[in-house]
């Protein structure tokens, strides 16, 4: 075959129309319902939401991370001028643009930070290692900080997503470069954010244990499950007939690169995290790693080496694997999970010494997922999936592994 | 809208409905290959590299005659005393090595990551990789101590209980090293074949023909010859790749695996990753600039991808800065007094002067990259590529010397000086290193000739057409590669 089709977006459907309308409204229920779930769960326990808050916030970190994985692919693509990722930027365009309701979806943890937070409970207030850092680790700063949080993320997600959206119709190339101009700024102010809230959102769970690398393990295991997310999301678009043809095995083929890349870079990460700790040996910072070895947690770890890693690591490994559809649409599933469990291992050992699962994990999950997805489809529903008049879309449709 | 470039050798214009051309000056194949290889078989050698060539030679000297002078005399001859144990020597391997990642990167991960532009550069890189890793590799041979045992080092079969110790990260150092410059080496070497088969058949000596002939390994540029070279490539690519990462990695362990205020924390294996990447491409560029001024290569390494560097640049300077502000946020938040003390120590102590380089070379000078004026201006890049160099010389001087300096014990604190061999032996590593560079210069072909050709448009079937639509209009023209379909066509 010396010559193939280059496909055009009149090949396919690129607008949500009416599916747009029944995927919020289903998933925009089911938010809404696991949220009440989790909260009428949460008040049965009787501890004063302790157990609620925790669960909520493994799921809160989880889809924060996936939106904020969102956010950095959007800039990434500018700064580095890339191509071959145009026909599907819109998609995570619209994961990013979520983060204004992920910072509603951040009220409960801020209200409920004394039940969750070491250094919010009255208790702690005598610990000397606090006092050290009771200004920074305090409620009002606490809630400053996500508000700088947020509002940094709000501005760069919806600038990127709003000016992309305007040049579908101008097609004005100023847009381009005016974005590539910010992308570079953006990622700056993304590293720093992002390493901050990470401390902030799971890392102060336990105010004593620290480590620096802790904001990069973070996003790093965000981008694994935001790639995964995209994989998901591109296969179920096609499923229904929109974006087929025009995201070809090519575009897939990349996913999987990408997902293998950050799954081995979040490997070394979270090695380099254990090991220096484990060799080091100092009990200020291995007790943490401890009450994650014991009562239960030890296996989840475990399962968590194997299933974030090991088992990705040589399921993606091949070229066959990243261009034969299901077996792609399986990895981003099982990454999904694998990184779901890893947020799960960091944040609930501290709720409870021995392992626990229960209900209002689930409930939890399908709340806050709910709402995202309910609000990443709205978004996308205004607009096409695709930014038809970006500059390199012929590139990106032409595009090939070579 | 700025205004028109009238410099044909400026292609740093962003005009985002177009890649800027890789190759200027309306070259073909032939007279690229011509302009290449002619410097190695045709034009004379400059005056000017036989200066520098018995200079550079005259250091080398400098550099083994303290080698000998240091294993007659013992590591005493150094400025290492208790409680500084590690000294110059561990800084210069660090800094050696980290110079040699900008190769690994440039060739391994910017290839898988179909970066084109670095076809131009990627010899140049590849070879002073090897040649750093090379200047590396006898710091930590002769601090070793009793030489004659430095065969200890590799894991020897254990006829004397003497097994290295594995849970050392001095012995995965080996290793790390080791297999990344086999891998470098391999991977430079492969990539070069078809280039040397090149010059063995532009070579006009009986002398040069045989030994390019037999370095060229009988390639006759055949289409299997091709088929299996790129196979070849792409799988030196993958293995090379995680080299980048782990090489560096496993020197930072050596550090991070103590228990000493400024060594131990968790974000050193990235952070001594991006800045050997950050110091790496620093010193590309530093002796690119030169060559490409020097030898004609302007229309090849063009201002585009001097800008492309310096945006590496920026992105892992600015790592490397984020890397030093989380390390202080943590020594103070993680609460542990003997971890504050040592960054107030380095940052006001009695080593401040050459943290105020550090952070001053390191976190500020790439600041200045994101002027595109700054970016795009050859003399001023130079001399930020100069501050570069310096900056990760002291990051890793600051690192090994001010956590040392002021241990525990506040009646053993000592304040380290080096002594003339210490500062002669690393002047003579530089010497090492720029001969070998010389060499390169003059006898192999500084431009990936073979790569190059791949980007240039009359490499594409289609060159005639524009690469890419400004506005979506409907159908793109019906593009076709002219090879195979890659899923599964016709074979």
């Amino acid at each position: 075959m010396a010559q193939h089709h280059v496909p055009s977006l009149s090949d396919t459907k690129t607008t949500l129309d009416g599916l747009g309308g029944r995927v919020f409204a289903v998933s925009a229920a089911v938010g809404v319902l696991g949220l009440a779930a989790t909260l009428v769960l949460g008040l049965a326990e009787g501890d004063g939401l302790r157990r609620f808050g925790y669960s909520y916030l493994v799921n809160y970190a989880f889809f924060l991370s996936i939106s904020l994985g969102a956010l950095f692919f959007v800039p990434i693509q500018y700064v580095t001028k890339a191509s071959w990722s145009i026909v599907v930027r819109r998609l995570a365009e619209v994961m990013a643009a979520a983060l204004p309701v992920m910072a509603v979806l951040a009220v409960p943890v801020i209200l409920l930070a004394s039940q969750v937070y070491g250094w919010a409970e009255p208790a702690a207030r005598s610990d000397p290692l606090l006092a050290h850092k009771a200004a920074y680790l305090s409620p009002l700063w606490f809630t400053v900080r996500w508000v700088i949080y947020f509002a940094l993320w709000t501005w760069l997600a919806v600038t990127f997503w709003r000016r992309s959206v305007a040049q579908d119709t101008s097609g004005d190339l100023g847009i381009t470069r005016k974005l590539e101009n910010l992308s570079g700024f953006a990622l700056l102010v993304y590293a720093l954010t992002v390493a901050a809230a990470a401390f902030d959102l799971l890392m102060s769970v336990d105010f004593v244990w620290f480590s620096t690398m802790f904001g990069v393990y973070y996003f790093a295991g965000g981008l694994v499950a935001f790639y995964a997310v995209l994989t998901l999301v591109t296969m179920g678009l096609q499923n229904t007939g929109r974006l087929t043809r025009i995201v070809s095995a090519e575009h897939f083929h990349d996913y999987g690169k990408l997902m293998f890349a950050f799954t081995f870079f979040w490997g070394y990460i979270a090695f380099s995290q254990y090991m220096l700790y484990w060799y080091a040996n100092i009990p200020e910072e291995t007790y943490w790693y401890l009450a994650r070895s014991r009562e239960g947690w030890g296996k989840l770890g475990l399962v968590i080496l194997f299933a974030a890693f090991v088992l990705p690591f040589a399921g993606l490994i091949s070229r066959y694997a990243k261009r034969n559809r299901p077996m792609l649409a399986f990895w981003a599933g099982w990454l999904v999970a694998a990184q779901w469990l890893n947020l799960y291992w960091v944040v609930m050992p501290d709720f409870s010494a021995r392992f626990v699962f229960g209900a209002m994990d689930v409930t939890a999950f399908l709340g806050v997922g709910g709402v995202w997805l309910a609000t990443v489809t709205r978004l996308a529903m205004g607009a096409s999936l695709v930014p038809v008049r970006d500059p390199r879309l012929g590139d990106s449709l032409r595009f090939e592994n070579a | 809208m700025k205004s028109p470039v009238t410099d044909p050798l400026d292609n740093t214009l962003d005009d985002p409905t177009r890649s800027p051309e890789l190759v200027l000056g309306n070259n073909d194949f032939t007279t690229l290959t011509a302009k290449v290889s002619d410097i190695v078989l045709e034009r004379r050698t400059p005056r000017a590299w036989y200066v520098a060539f018995i200079a550079t030679a005259g250091l080398t000297g400098i550099l083994f005659l303290m080698i000998g002078y240091l294993f007659v005399k013992g590591v005493g001859v150094w400025g290492l005393n208790n409680p500084v144990g590690w000294g110059w020597a561990i800084v210069n391997f660090v800094f050696w090595v980290g110079i040699g990642h900008a190769g690994t990167l440039i060739s391994a991960i910017l290839f898988l990551l179909r970066q084109k532009w670095r076809t131009s550069i990627n010899r140049f890189a590849e070879a002073m990789t090897i040649f750093a890793v090379i200047c590396a590799g006898i710091f930590p041979g002769i601090h070793v101590g009793r030489v004659w045992v430095v065969y200890w080092l590799f894991p020897l079969p254990n006829y004397q209980a003497m097994w290295p110790n594995f849970r050392s990260p001095l012995l995965w150092d080996v290793f790390a090293v080791g297999t990344y410059a086999t891998v470098s080496l391999l991977f430079w070497y492969t990539g070069m074949v078809p280039d040397l088969a090149t010059l063995r058949d532009r070579a006009r000596g009986k002398l040069q023909q045989i030994i390019y002939g037999f370095f060229a390994l009988g390639w006759r540029g055949s289409h299997r010859h091709w088929h299996r070279y790129e196979k070849a490539y792409l799988i030196l690519a993958g293995l090379a790749t995680p080299l980048v990462l782990s090489v560096h990695s496993v020197v930072s362990f050596d550090f991070a695996t103590s228990q000493l205020p400024g060594w131990h924390t968790t974000i050193f294996p990235p952070y001594f990753v991006a800045g050997a990447v950050f110091s790496g491409f620093a010193m590309v560029g530093t002796l690119l600039i030169p060559a490409r001024q020097w030898f004609g290569l302007k229309e090849f390494i063009t201002l585009h991808h001097l800008e492309n560097m310096n945006k590496i640049i920026l992105a892992t300077g600015s790592m490397v800065g984020f890397a030093y502000a989380t390390e202080f946020f943590i020594a103070w938040y993680g609460g542990n007094p003997n971890e504050s003390f040592a960054f107030v120590n380095r940052a006001f102590g009695p080593y401040a002067w050459a943290y105020w380089i550090m952070v001053s070379c390191n976190v500020i000078t790439p600041q200045l990259f994101w002027i595109k004026r700054i970016r795009t201006s050859v003399p001023v890049m130079w001399v930020l590529y100069i501050f570069v160099n310096i900056g990760m010389w002291f990051e890793r001087f600051v690192i090994t010397v001010t956590s040392l300096s002021r241990d525990f014990l506040p009646s053993s604190w000592a304040y380290y000086k080096p002594t003339l061999v210490d500062i002669l032996t690393f002047a003579g590593s530089f010497g090492l290193f720029f001969t070998l560079v010389l060499l390169f210069i003059r006898f192999l072909p500084m431009v990936a000739m073979a790569e190059v050709k791949t980007v240039m448009p009359i490499a594409d079937a289609h060159s005639g057409e524009r690469r890419s639509v400004g506005d979506y209009h409907g159908d793109i023209p019906r593009h076709a590669r002219g090879r195979d379909d890659r899923e599964g066509g016709s074979r």
